[in-house]
C-alpha cells in the first residue's frame, strides 16, 4: 500500500502498512451543498459513512456561505425533503422565519444523524492510502491528532476535488490563457430591527484559492469595500453581526473524468442518447467582466450572440463524476469532469445537491454489489433517482429564454427555414439566430443563408444590416466586415435584448468578429479605440448590474479592440510586432488604466492592466 | 520551495493575535478558519461595557478609529462585527503574511527555532520561527490551555420585541442587538448545543423571543492569561479578555515589550 500526500505542492509517496483506526463503506469528504446531500442519502441506503469536513457545519455555500435562497437550478431530489423540514422548523415560534442558515444546518445533521451516519467536524484529509489506483484509505487531521481511515470508496465533495487531487487524478482549473477561475464572493450576515438575517452577495475579486496566503489577501481586500468599511455605523437601518465563515467560491478544480462535459457537447448532443443522472437548469453563469480573455467558444455565445442569460438544461452523466483513471472514488459538487465554460452553468446548488444524491446511489450500488463504480449498471439506480425526483425528463427543457423575475423562461424559437432567422435577425433579440447561423452545418443551408445574409446587408431595416452582419461574422464570412466597421467606429452602443443581463453593445460584438475575421484594414482603428479615442460618455444607456458606469462600457470596447488586435496578429504574423509595439507603449504609460467593477460592486473598482499585459505577452510568444 | 522563516508565527487571527502582528516584522499569522477576530464577532461574545485606555499608540489609533464610526460608545460597549473591517484596514496598510484555512499538524524544536508543519490547499508546508504566539483558546500544540480553568457558552441573537427579560438575555446598547448567551460542558459539541437551544423553545415563546442567528462558534470566558509553554512559546488566549479592544491592544504590547 502507498500513502499519497502533498507537500509544498509536490506530491510525495512512500510505502505503508498502516493501522487503521477506523473502517467505513464509505467517507464523503466536504459536507457542503452536495456532500450534506451525499452523506444523508448513503445513511438512509444503510451504508455506514462518515462525513469529514473542515468546517463547523454542513450545507456549503447556503448555510456558512451565507447565501441563502436559490438561483435556478433544476427542480426535484432530495434537497426538497430538507427544504421542507427546514420550513416546518420555521414555522414554529424558535426561529425567526429568516433563520435559513440556523434551520438548514440543524435540519443536515438531525437528518445525518437519524440515518445513523458518522461525522467529523473541523476535520481535514491530509492524505490517501492506495494499491496503484485504487483508493483504499484515508488519512485524517483533527483536534492534533491522525486518525487512519479505511474505506471502500470516497465521494469527494470538497469542491475543490482534494481527495482526486491528492490521489493524483488530472485537472482542469480556470480559462485557458491564465487558469483563472470566477470571481469569489464574500458575504456578510447583516440583521434589521425586526430581527430579519439578511446577507450581502458581492463579487470580491479574483483568487487563487489554493495559495493560503491569497485567500487572505482578497478576504483583507473585499472587508475595505465601502459598503463594508463604512465611515459611520450609527445610522444603519440593518447592523452587520459576522462575516461569513466561507468565501464564496465559485469555480474548483474540474476533475478529467471518464468523460469531460465541454461547451461544445452540450449545444450538439443528442439528448435521447443519453443516461442522464439528473439535468441542471441555469445560465453560463459567468461573473466575469474580462471575458475577452475568454475561449472563442464562450465569446461567441456571450458576446457575439448576447447569449449569457439563456437557461439550459445540461444532462449529466455517471461518466462525468468518475475520475478518469482512478478507482474507488468518484465526485459530487461543482469539481465535475466539465470545461470551464459548462462549469458556470452546473454549480447552482438545487443541481448540485443532486450530484450528491445521484454519487450515493451510485456507490451504494457499487458497495452492495462489491463491483466497482463505473461497473454500476445505470437501470439499477434510475429508479432511486426518479422517486426523489433527482431525475425528472420535465427539467430536460434544453434552452430556455430567460424572463426577468421568473424561474421558467420561454422556448427559445425552432428556426424551421432561414426566412425565420432572418425575421428575429430584424428583431431586437437577434442573439438566437446569430447562434444558429454559427450552428448551422448542413451545406446547402447555410449556403443559401450565407447569401441571404448577404443580402440582408443592404436592407432598410437597419437592425437587421446590423444583426446580419454580425451572424455573418460569426460564421466566419468576410462580407460582414464593412457594417461590422461601421459598428465599431460609431460605436454602435445598442444593446439587444437577445437575453437578460450582461450583453455586450453591438460595437462590442463588431470589434470582437474583426478580430475573429483577421481583418487586417481594421488595425488603425481598433489602435484608436485602445487609445480611447472617441469614447465619450454614453446618453441614455441603462446601467445597473453589469456596467456601472460609462468606464466600464468603454472598457469592454478597449478590451475587445485589444483582442482583435492580437488575434489579428496572430493570423498576421508582419502585423506583429507594430501591432504589439503600439499596444505595449500604451500600457507602458503609466497613466494608462483599464478599469473595469466587478459585478454588482461599483465600488471594487480594479485595473486590467497587468492582466492584458499578460494575455499580449501568451498570444504573441 | 523555499523554507521559510520567521521571528513569530502567531496562532489565531485573533484581535490579540493580529494587534501583535501589526506592530512585529517577520510574522506569520496561521489560522485554521477564514475569519479574523472570529472570538468575539462570529462567536457573538457578550462583553459587559467596559472602558479601555489603550497605552500604545496602535491601540489609542484602533479605539479611536472604532469610536469616530459609532462603534464604541463613551461607556465601553462595543458593536463588534464591524471591527473585523477596521481590523482589516491596518491590514491591508501593511502587509502581513497571513495563512487562512490552514492547520497546524506538527511542531517541535529544531537549531533554536520552531519547525511548525501546517497542512492547507497546496498540502504540507513548513514555516520555522523563533517565537510562537498562540492567541488561540484551546491552545495548538500543547496542553497547557486544557488545563485552564474556562467556561464555555452558546450564544444566539435574539429578536425580543417585547424587550423581555430571561436569565442569559443581554442587551447590546451600541448595536442594539439582543443575545441569549447558553452556559455548556466543555465537551458539548455545537450540534449539541444548538439541540438544547432548540430545548428552550418553550420558554422562549413565553418571552416572544425567537432566534434569528446562532453563533459559528462557541464563545469562551476565563482569566486573562500569559503562560509560558516553553520558551518562546507563549500562549495568550485573546477571548479571555473583556472586550476586542483590550485584546487587541493587549496584542499590540505584547509585541512592544518582545520588541523592547
Amino acid at each position: 500500500m502507498i500513502l499519497r500526500e502533498m507537500i509544498d505542492g509536490v506530491t510525495k509517496i512512500s510505502a505503508v502498512e498502516p493501522v487503521f483506526d477506523e473502517s467505513y463503506d464509505l467517507v464523503v469528504v466536504g459536507l457542503g451543498t452536495a456532500g450534506a446531500i451525499s452523506l444523508i442519502t448513503a445513511g438512509r441506503e444503510g451504508l455506514k459513512v462518515l462525513g469529514v469536513e473542515q468546517l463547523y457545519g454542513m450545507g456549503g455555500t447556503a448555510t456558512l456561505g451565507a447565501i441563502s435562497g436559490y438561483y435556478f437550478g433544476a427542480q426535484g431530489g432530495l434537497y426538497k425533503e430538507m427544504d421542507e423540514k427546514e420550513r416546518q422548523i420555521r414555522e414554529g415560534n424558535l426561529f425567526h422565519k429568516s433563520s435559513r442558515r440556523e434551520t438548514a444546518l440543524l435540519v443536515r445533521d438531525r437528518e445525518a444523524r437519524a440515518c445513523g451516519a458518522q461525522i467529523k467536524y473541523n476535520c481535514i484529509v491530509t492524505g490517501v492510502y492506495m494499491d496503484e489506483n485504487k483508493l483504499l484509505g484515508l488519512r485524517l487531521f483533527q483536534n492534533g491528532s491522525e486518525i487512519h481511515v479505511k474505506t471502500k470508496k470516497v465521494i469527494d465533495a470538497t469542491g475543490e476535488a482534494t481527495v482526486c487531487f491528492i490521489a493524483g487524478c488530472e485537472y482542469d482549473f480556470g480559462r485557458g490563457f491564465d487558469s483563472q477561475a470566477q470571481p469569489v464572493t464574500s458575504s456578510s450576515l447583516l440583521i434589521d430591527k425586526n430581527g430579519k438575517i439578511t446577507s450581502t452577495n458581492k463579487d470580491a475579486g479574483f483568487i487563487h484559492q489554493h495559495d493560503p496566503r491569497d485567500v487572505s489577501r482578497v478576504i483583507i481586500e473585499s472587508n475595505n469595500f465601502p459598503m463594508y468599511l463604512k465611515e459611520d455605523y450609527t445610522e444603519d437601518e440593518t447592523k452587520f453581526i459576522a462575516v461569513a465563515p466561507l468565501l464564496g467560491v465559485r469555480e474548483g478544480r474540474l476533475i478529467k473524468g471518464k468523460k469531460k462535459l465541454t461547451m461544445k457537447n452540450v449545444v450538439s448532443m443528442k439528448r435521447n442518447e443519453i443516461e442522464p443522472l439528473f439535468y441542471t437548469y441555469c445560465n453560463l453563469d459567468n461573473h466575469g467582466k474580462d471575458i475577452a480573455f475568454e475561449n472563442e467558444d464562450l465569446c461567441d455565445w456571450m458576446v457575439a450572440s448576447g447569449l449569457w442569460g439563456v437557461l439550459m438544461s445540461v444532462p449529466v452523466t455517471m461518466e462525468v463524476l468518475l475520475p478518469e483513471n482512478l478507482e474507488n472514488i468518484m465526485v459530487a459538487g461543482r469539481c465535475l469532469s466539465v470545461d470551464h465554460n459548462v462549469a458556470a452553468g452546473i454549480r447552482a446548488q438545487r443541481d448540485m445537491t443532486k450530484s450528491g444524491e445521484a454519487a450515493a446511489y451510485i456507490c451504494s450500488e457499487a458497495i452492495k454489489k462489491n463491483i466497482s463504480l463505473s461497473e454500476v449498471e445505470y437501470d439499477n439506480i434510475v429508479d432511486k433517482l426518479k422517486a426523489t425526483g433527482c431525475l425528472d425528463e420535465a427539467n430536460n427543457v434544453g434552452f430556455m429564454e430567460r424572463i426577468a423575475g421568473q424561474y421558467s423562461g420561454y422556448e427559445l424559437p425552432k428556426f424551421e427555414s432561414n426566412a425565420d432567422i432572418l425575421m428575429w435577425l430584424s428583431s431586437e433579440k437577434p442573439g438566437w439566430a446569430i447562434w444558429a447561423a454559427r450552428s448551422m452545418d448542413e451545406k446547402n443551408q447555410r449556403e443559401e443563408l450565407v447569401e441571404l445574409l448577404k443580402a440582408a446587408l443592404y436592407s432598410s431595416n437597419e437592425n437587421l444590416v446590423r444583426h446580419s452582419a454580425l451572424a455573418l461574422g460569426i460564421m466566419g464570412e468576410r462580407s460582414a466586415i464593412p457594417v461590422l466597421r461601421k459598428m465599431a467606429m460609431e460605436p454602435d452602443n445598442y444593446v439587444p435584448k437577445s437575453s437578460l443581463k450582461y450583453i455586450y453593445t453591438r460595437g462590442v460584438s463588431a470589434i470582437y468578429l474583426l478580430g475573429k475575421l483577421g481583418d487586417v484594414d481594421s488595425i488603425e482603428m481598433l489602435l484608436d479605440i485602445v487609445e480611447r479615442k472617441g469614447l465619450t460618455e454614453i446618453p441614455d444607456f441603462t446601467f445597473g448590474e453589469f456596467y456601472n458606469e460609462s468606464t466600464d462600457v468603454y472598457s469592454q470596447y478597449v478590451l475587445f479592440a485589444s483582442r482583435a488586435l492580437l488575434e489579428i496578429a496572430k493570423k498576421y504574423p508582419e502585423q506583429k510586432q507594430a501591432i504589439v509595439e503600439k499596444l505595449v507603449g500604451l500600457l507602458d504609460n503609466p497613466e494608462y488604466h483599464i478599469m473595469i467593477t466587478l459585478r454588482d460592486n461599483s465600488a471594487s473598482l480594479h485595473d486590467l492592466k497587468p492582466k492584458m499585459i499578460e494575455y499580449i505577452n501568451s498570444m504573441t510568444k | 520551495m523555499a523554507q521559510k522563516y520567521y521571528d513569530t508565527a502567531v496562532f489565531g487571527t485573533t484581535f490579540l493575535g493580529l494587534g501583535a502582528a501589526l506592530q512585529m516584522e517577520n510574522v506569520v499569522v496561521i489560522e485554521k478558519g477564514g475569519l479574523f477576530g472570529a472570538e468575539f464577532v462570529n462567536s457573538y461574545k457578550v462583553c459587559a461595557p467596559k472602558i479601555v485606555e489603550p497605552k500604545t499608540e496602535l491601540g489609542k489609533a484602533f479605539l479611536e478609529n472604532l469610536q469616530i464610526r459609532g462603534l464604541v460608545s463613551d461607556t465601553g460597549e462595543i458593536y463588534p462585527a464591524p471591527a473585523v473591517y477596521v481590523l482589516s484596514s491596518y491590514l491591508k496598510e501593511k502587509s502581513v503574511d497571513i495563512l487562512l484555512m490552514t492547520e497546524v499538524t506538527g511542531i517541535k524544536k529544531v537549531d533554536g527555532y520552531y519547525e511548525i508543519v501546517v497542512y492547507h490547499s497546496n498540502g504540507f508546508e513548513t514555516i520555522y520561527a523563533k517565537r510562537i504566539l498562540d492567541t488561540t483558546t484551546l491552545g495548538i500544540g500543547h496542553d497547557v490551555a486544557g488545563k485552564y480553568e474556562k467556561q464555555k457558552q452558546l450564544n444566539a441573537i435574539v429578536y425580543n420585541p417585547d424587550g423581555s427579560e430571561l436569565e442569559g438575555i443581554s442587551f447590546n446598547e451600541q448595536n442594539g442587538l439582543y443575545t441569549y448567551t447558553l452556559p455548556v460542558d466543555l465537551e458539548t459539541t455545537r450540534y449539541d448545543a444548538e439541540e438544547m437551544l432548540c430545548g428552550m423553545e418553550n420558554v422562549f415563546a413565553e418571552k416572544n423571543l425567537q432566534i434569528s442567528s446562532i453563533a459559528s462558534d462557541f464563545s469562551y470566558t476565563m482569566k486573562p492569561s500569559r503562560k509560558d509553554v516553553e520558551e518562546q512559546f507563549i500562549w495568550i488566549p485573546s477571548t479571555a479578555y473583556t472586550n476586542l479592544v483590550e485584546a487587541f491592544e493587549m496584542g499590540v504590547r505584547f509585541a512592544e515589550e518582545e520588541r523592547a
